[in-house]
Parts: structure tokens; C-alpha cells; sequence
């Protein structure tokens, strides 16, 4: 007989690590999906994953079985991204101030496409999405891919509603710009 | 061209954002300009051809994977909060963590040659080390002399080498990862050194760490502070191990740990300084990485 979530979350929270199984199989696809669409790194993608459900495991006791796992995955998830970036930003400006780090960006350029097999219908969408910052692959998956209200969005990233639409507008003109970009590079 | 068109607007319209009085402007508007007709449809298709894009298979991950790992790495963290019976236990268990953390941040020695570490009551209260000029020779030559950041509120803190290559450990003392096998070590030590004051390689041990503590600055307290008191049920518990810790360990006075407790704790709740130990690592990693390239270059020339 299947779970309800309800009944696997008062399990996870006494620690029952068969109902943990039950939550993780039921989310890990969608978690692993956002974050990759976030990060365009499988690599990173699956850190985030393990870590997300680790801090789901830690944070166990305090989950309310009114309220679904997957929002509360999902801002989690959003967050070590964003926490990750933050570290990786201060770290590069500081490198900088050395100039001993001319070349080492770990996602932002080149590779983030790897273990990705070539899709020829949608390649030059990646190519078009992996040429937008990550903010702005970000906020198009969510509001697109997870359809999240813009306050929802507001929410999970910590920011304003009004710097949400704002962001979402930027980032639609500039998906359509890189797009028609490749298309004309593909024309001629 | 944006200003005649209400772009923005436009695309709150497209995800059902509006008011009921923006949505008439958005419509009228659309229904007099084809501008905006065909941006919109531009815009939702490409919205499609989004959710279209497959992501790889996360190939390694089972569900069984996910969840020995998460538990697993959270059981490790709670390593050093496992609560003894008695209050010295208590002591000795997070005195224990804590000089551990401080050892692996200096890479104590423990054939310190140097003779005599002098150990005096004066507070090794955490002051702004001045940051070295910035010239590239000094780095180029010596990496490990001196490596600065500018923190926000305008004060150097100046790391040595050492310091920064063991972060990962005391990194890995917080997230409880593998140092297990290390800390072993130096548990055995530091177990002699708090309880048996007579001991002296235990005695001699403490000294070094004394000595070490003293060199110290801020950043390397936060870090040690965060080892230990990471486990703390509460903000009191916290101020309260934090003074242990500044006055058992780094040889701080009384009255001067109280004063500096809550500064610390600060800066640890901000992450400020820890994260910036994080930069610091990496820049050095690089460092070296590139060093190395160097070398490597020059040798199969």
C-alpha cells in the first residue's frame, strides 16, 4: 500500500530511514533537475542534491506534516546554489586583486554542458540558456520549469516581488536576444 | 523602443501577475500594437522550449546512496555533541575538539625545536593586523608570509600558510568528514594535556598550543570557536564555551574572554571571517597549482 506524504514525513521525523527512502525517491529527480538547470553541472547538480536531502535528514524534527517536503527541498536546494556562488564571487574578486586567477571559473563558461549529450532540437537552447548568468537561468526555470508565483520566487531567492519581475523581464529579453542570435549565426 | 512599450508589464501579463486594472492596460495596448503581439508569443514559446530541455541522468544516485551519505554525514557531525555525564567530561570532550581544531590549524609540530614558548597572562585579544603593501613581489616570492584580505569593515587580517592549508580540516571538523584517524592523534595528547598538568609532553604540548593560540588572530579563533561550539544548544552555551576555550586555550584572562566572547560569536554568525578563510585556501591552492604548472612547464622545456 503507497505512503501518503503525510504519513512518510511523521515517519522521517522519528528517524525511520525507510520513509526517508520514500521521500528522497519521490523528490531527488525534481531536485536534481532544478539544480541542474541552475548550475548546467551535472557534477554540481548531484552535490547539491545529497546535500539538500542531507540537511532535510538533519532538520527532520522540525518538518510539519501539514505542508508538502518538495518547496521546503526546493528553497533549500536554490540557496546552496546561491550560497555557493556567493563564496565562489567574493573568492574570484579577491584572486583578482593578485591576479593569480586569470582563467579558473568553475561553471560560469565552456564546460558547463558536460556529460551532456548533444540534443540537436534543443542545443541551441542550452547554448542560448548557458550563455545567460546564472541569476537568469535561475528565475526563468522557476517561474517556466517549477511555475512558481512571482511571490513564491521572491521568497525562495530572497529578494523583492517588484525585483522579480524585473529580473524575469531581463532575463526573457536577453534568453530571446541569444536566441535569435543563434539563429541568425545558424542561417547563415 | 521600450518606453513606448510596456516590456516589463508585459511580461508579468504573460504569468498571470497583474491586477485586474494592469491586465486592461497590457490588453489594450496589445490590441493596437503588433510590436508587443509578437514579443509576447516569442516569449511564451520560448518559455516552452525551456521546460523542453532534458537534464542528464544523475546516474550514481540511488535513493539508498542519498540517504546513507545524509545520514551518515550528519551522524559524523555530531560527533564532538555527544553529551558526557559529567561537566569535566563535558569539558574535556569539547576542550579536546577544540585544541584539536586549533592543532590541526597550525600543524603543530610536535618536535618543536624551538626552545622555551613563552606563555604570559596577557589577553591575546584579536587586533587588526596591518596589511602588507601590496607588492607582488612579497607574494611571488612568499606565499606563505603573507596572504591578506580586506574585510568589510575595513580591518587586514593576515594569515599564514600553514593556517590556511589545514582550513580544510577544521572545515572538516565542523561538517564532521573524515579526520577521525587524525584526531585520534592528537585526542591522546590533548586528553593528557587537560587533565594531567604534571604530565610533561602533555604540559609541553599545551605550551605549543598556547604559543600557537597566541600568534593567533581573530580569524583563527573563529575558526576554532566554530569547531566548538557548533554543538552549543543555546546562545549562553555558546558565550560560555567561547570563554573556556579563550581563556583554557588561548591563555586569555578572565574579564578580556568575556569582553571578546561575544565578538566572536559575531563574527561567526555573520560567517564573515570563515568564509573569507575559505578565499584564502583557494587563493593559496592556486597558488600552488599554478607554481606547480610553472615548474612542470619548465621542466619538459
Amino acid at each position: 500500500m503507497p505512503y501518503t506524504e503525510k504519513e512518510n514525513i511523521l515517519a522521517l521525523r522519528e528517524g525511520n530511514a525507510e520513509a526517508f527512502t520514500r521521500v528522497i525517491e519521490e523528490n531527488r529527480r525534481r531536485i536534481f533537475s532544478l539544480l541542474w538547470r541552475m548550475t548546467f553541472s551535472a557534477d554540481d547538480a548531484e552535490n547539491h542534491t545529497q546535500e539538500a536531502f542531507t540537511r532535510l535528514w538533519e532538520h527532520r524534527q522540525k518538518l510539519d506534516p501539514q505542508y508538502p517536503i518538495y518547496p521546503w527541498l526546493r528553497r533549500v536546494a536554490v540557496n546552496l546554489v546561491l550560497d555557493e556562488r556567493k563564496n565562489r564571487e567574493q573568492h574570484l574578486a579577491f584572486a583578482e586583486n593578485y591576479r593569480i586567477n586569470e582563467n579558473r571559473r568553475r561553471h560560469s563558461e565552456g564546460n558547463l554542458l558536460d556529460k551532456q549529450e548533444s540534443n540537436e532540437t534543443f542545443s541551441h537552447v542550452k547554448d542560448a540558456l548557458n550563455s545567460l548568468s546564472e541569476d537568469f537561468r535561475t528565475i526563468l526555470w522557476l517561474r517556466a520549469g517549477e511555475e512558481m508565483s512571482y511571490n513564491e520566487i521572491a521568497e525562495t531567492l530572497g529578494i523583492e516581488r517588484g525585483t522579480v519581475m524585473s529580473r524575469i523581464f531581463r532575463a526573457r529579453e536577453a534568453l530571446a536576444a541569444e536566441l535569435k542570435k543563434t539563429q541568425e549565426v545558424r542561417n547563415t | 523602443m521600450n518606453s513606448n512599450h510596456p516590456r516589463e508589464m508585459l511580461s508579468a501579463y504573460l504569468d498571470g501577475e497583474l491586477t485586474a486594472e494592469e491586465t486592461a492596460v497590457i490588453e489594450e495596448h496589445l490590441a493596437s500594437c503588433e510590436e508587443c503581439r509578437v514579443t509576447l508569443e516569442i516569449w511564451r514559446s520560448n518559455d516552452k522550449l525551456i521546460t523542453g530541455i532534458v537534464e542528464p541522468a544523475s546516474s550514481e544516485m540511488t535513493a539508498e546512496n542519498i540517504m546513507d551519505t545524509a545520514r551518515r554525514s550528519s551522524n559524523e557531525q555530531n560527533i564532538h555533541s555527544i553529551s558526557p555525564q559529567s561537566r569535566t567530561a563535558q569539558f574535556v570532550a569539547f576542550a579536546m575538539a577544540a585544541a584539536a581544531a586549533l592543532m590541526l590549524c597550525f600543524r603543530i609540530p610536535w618536535d618543536i625545536t624551538e626552545s622555551g614558548p613563552e606563555i604570559n597572562s596577557k589577553p591575546a585579544i584579536a587586533k587588526p593586523i596591518e596589511k602588507p603593501e601590496e607588492d607582488e613581489s612579497v607574494f611571488e616570492n612568499d606565499p606563505y608570509s603573507y596572504l591578506s584580505v580586506d574585510i568589510s569593515n575595513n580591518v587586514s587580517v593576515t594569515a599564514s600558510a600553514p593556517i590556511i592549508n589545514n582550513l580544510d580540516m577544521v572545515g572538516n571538523l565542523n561538517v564532521g568528514l573524515n579526520v577521525e584517524p587524525m584526531l585520534n592523534q592528537y585526542e591522546v595528547i590533548l586528553l593528557r594535556a587537560v587533565t594531567a598538568d604534571e604530565d610533561e609532553d602533555a604540559g609541553a604540548e599545551l605550551l605549543n598550543i598556547q604559543k600557537a593560540a597566541k600568534n593567533s588572530d581573530l580569524l583563527t579563533k573563529t575558526q576554532s570557536a566554530r569547531a566548538f561550539t557548533i554543538s552549543a544548544p543555546d546562545y549562553d552555551e555558546h558565550l560560555r564555551r567561547m570563554e573556556m576555550l579563550l581563556t583554557r586555550i588561548y591563555n586569555v584572562d578572565e574579564s578580556s574572554a568575556k569582553d571578546e566572547a561575544p565578538a566572536i560569536q559575531k563574527a561567526i554568525s555573520s560567517n564573515d571571517l570563515i568564509m573569507r578563510n575559505g578565499q584564502l585556501r583557494n587563493a593559496l591552492q592556486e597558488y600552488n597549482e599554478k607554481v606547480n604548472k610553472k615548474a612542470m612547464e619548465s621542466q619538459s622545456k
